[in-house]
């Protein structure tokens, strides 16, 4: 039988706030375990939550991005548990009404869009952190940082809308450039930032009644979450198959066996007994609040890539890697605007600039080379003042390095965009390396007859009508031209010098 | 109103001694059935969130001091150098 496999996510994205969503303790990651706590965060007695402005301002960002209906009154609510990395008992969260709703995200499928739907977006606080493993004593001993509690999260809840892992990668994937884009958070799985919930159910393909669900929870990497996905959905299937029933129940992905694995069974399932946080009024939001906000909004992933797409007349596939970031889509910009060779400027990001990024594991914005620069080594190869592998092999590589070194002069101290741009001027470059391209006529005739005097062999089969000895001799030019002659040029040269001594 | 006293104290973490145990049935009963009263009146949305009428107060985003980490950790019934230590959560594997 054919199965269906149903997906919805539960994401909760990390902001990048300054301070946390009810108190002014910093947000900071990586210092010293329980430094950044006080009285709010730590729930202490007495103490008052008070919102922090940045973070709504954040979720009105998201809310707009994603077409959701953002509540102009939204409520706080207590989720109580007990575990130990939360000081205060509950968490505040929003369950009643959040901060927005139904809104929808587009995902490409097969060269098409579909738009997966969003249930609702919360803004709600982080818990502290739990170190399980590591310490002496960690038999028994559980070690707590609260320095996370309380920082700001979004949990953007999806509809069940998912109908294949990959989808699914893709979802996060484009979610997680909008949250770029927007700045409001950095998107970084590995570090928990950006973690991902998965609900996963399997149908016969055909059927309109949903399947028994599973939670897959621990999905924290691209990876794991397609293999993750992957995995369950033919647990599922298999499952069925033996005319076994799914359990709904919590499943987590174990990265070393490579298996999703049963968490806890729903009979233990909490009883968080939600109720409306009494120590905050509604937040309110206001329509000029929204417009403002709106009005700030940077292009987003989607438009972007129509506009590339539009404009400059790029692949689609171009038009989503540049648009992967907003310093790679800035940085094409300014490259093609200023070498006037859009095509031109996506082929060198798309493959030298990014195999750069790759190798030195950098982000787009931390590319050394300024976009001028490149520009012009663009303008080079355009007006045939160099050939394209000489540019490449030879004269970016040497304008990267030379970008590296932070350029200052006597009267300019620091590093400034014009001594960098200057630094690695490639035309500088290629006359310092030689590599300027032989245009000259009378320079590309003599290496032309040096080789056909060096090679009397090939020349006289050749005039015997060996033609495919052509290749061999024009090899034998532009390795004596150490790669500065143009092949292009170099053929009709050298047919013009081969006609002549046939003529003799 | 009949109170599960059993599903209770697991969700509030407490052990609850013999005593206890017959004694705070009845006690809570009667609590939750006087404060039911409230249920009788005509409320709106707005009041079943809300009964106080307080202002919403925002706050900018900038990092005030927090509290010197050893006052926070002379909290904590047990420490250990940087960390608050509790006894081992149970995590599945
Ligand atoms: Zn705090």
């Amino acid at each position: 039988m054919k199965y269906e496999t149903i997906i919805g996510l539960e994401i909760h994205a990390q902001l990048l706030t300054r301070t946390k969503l009810f108190c002014r303790c910093s947000t900071e990651f990586g210092r010293t375990p329980n430094t950044l706590t006080c009285p709010v965060c730590l729930g202490l007695p007495g103490s008052l939550p008070v919102i922090n402005r940045e973070a709504v301002r954040m979720a009105i960002k998201l809310a707009l991005a994603l077409e959701a209906r953002i509540n102009f009154k939204s409520i706080f609510s207590r989720k109580n548990y007990f575990y130990p990395d939360l000081p205060k008992g509950y968490q505040i969260t929003q369950y009643h009404l959040p901060v927005a709703e139904n809104g929808r995200l587009l995902i490409d499928v097969n060269g098409s869009r579909k738009a997966i739907g969003i249930e609702r977006i919360n803004l709600e606080e982080d818990a502290g952190k739990s170190l399980h493993e590591g310490f002496p004593d960690s038999a028994e001993k559980t070690y707590l940082d609260f320095n996370r509690c309380g920082v700001p999260l979004l949990e953007i809840v999806g509809r069940p809308d998912l109908r294949s892992p990959e989808e699914a990668v893709e979802f996060v994937q484009n979610l997680r450039t909008i949250l770029q884009y927007l700045e409001i958070c950095d998107g970084n799985m590995e570090e928990g930032s950006l973690r991902c919930d998965a609900n996963l159910s399997v149908r016969p393909a055909g059927s309109t009644e949903f399947g028994t669900k599973t939670e897959v929870k621990n999905l924290n990497s691209f990876r794991f979450l397609a293999r993750a996905l992957e995995y369950e959905a033919s647990r599922q299937v298999e499952a069925l198959e033996r005319g076994e029933k799914i359990i709904q129940e919590t499943r987590g992905w174990d990265a070393s066996a490579n298996r999703t694995v049963p968490q806890r069974s729903k009979e233990e399932a909490h009883d968080y007994r939600y109720f409306p946080e009494p120590d905050l009024p509604p937040l309110i939001i206001s329509e000029d609040w929204v417009r403002e906000v709106s009005a700030g909004l940077p292009e987003l992933p989607q438009a972007k890539i129509d506009r590339f797409i539009r404009d400059y007349q790029l692949p689609v596939y171009d038009a989503r890697i540049l648009t992967g970031s907003r310093a790679l889509a800035d940085y094409f910009e300014k490259v093609a605007g200023l070498s006037g060779s859009p095509k031109q400027a996506s082929n060198w990001i798309m493959r030298e600039v990014l195999q750069y990024l790759k190798e030195k594991n950098l982000s787009p914005e931390n590319f050394p080379l300024p976009a001028e620069s490149l520009a012009e080594l663009i303008k080079m190869v355009e007006n045939q003042e160099i050939t394209i592998t000489m540019a490449k092999e030879k004269v970016f590589p040497e304008m990267v390095r030379r970008s590296l070194e932070e350029p200052k002069s006597a009267e300019v101290p620091v590093p400034t965009l014009e001594l960098k741009v200057a630094a690695c001027d490639p035309r500088v470059i290629t006359e310092e390396l030689g590599l300027k391209k032989i245009g000259d006529e009378q320079a590309l005739q003599n290496i032309i007859e040096e080789v056909l005097e060096k090679n009397p062999g090939p020349v006289k089969q050749y005039l015997e009508g060996k033609v495919q000895v052509l290749g061999f001799l024009l090899g034998q030019v532009m390795k004596a031209s150490k790669g500065q002659a143009d092949p292009q040029r170099v053929q009709p040269l050298l047919r013009q010098a081969l006609d002549k001594l046939a003529k003799k | 109103m009949k109170v599960d006293l059993e599903h209770l104290s697991r969700l509030a973490n407490l052990e609850l001694t013999e005593e206890e145990r017959k004694l705070l049935p009845g006690q809570m009963e009667k609590i939750i059935d006087w404060v039911g009263q409230l249920s009788s009146l005509a409320t709106g949305e707005e009041e079943k969130y809300h009964q106080v009428d307080f202002s919403l107060r925002l706050e900018e985003d900038e990092v005030q001091p927090s509290l010197p980490q050893d006052e926070v950790l002379a909290m904590a019934p047990e420490k250990q150098g940087d960390f608050v230590k509790v006894p081992r959560v149970f995590r599945e594997k």
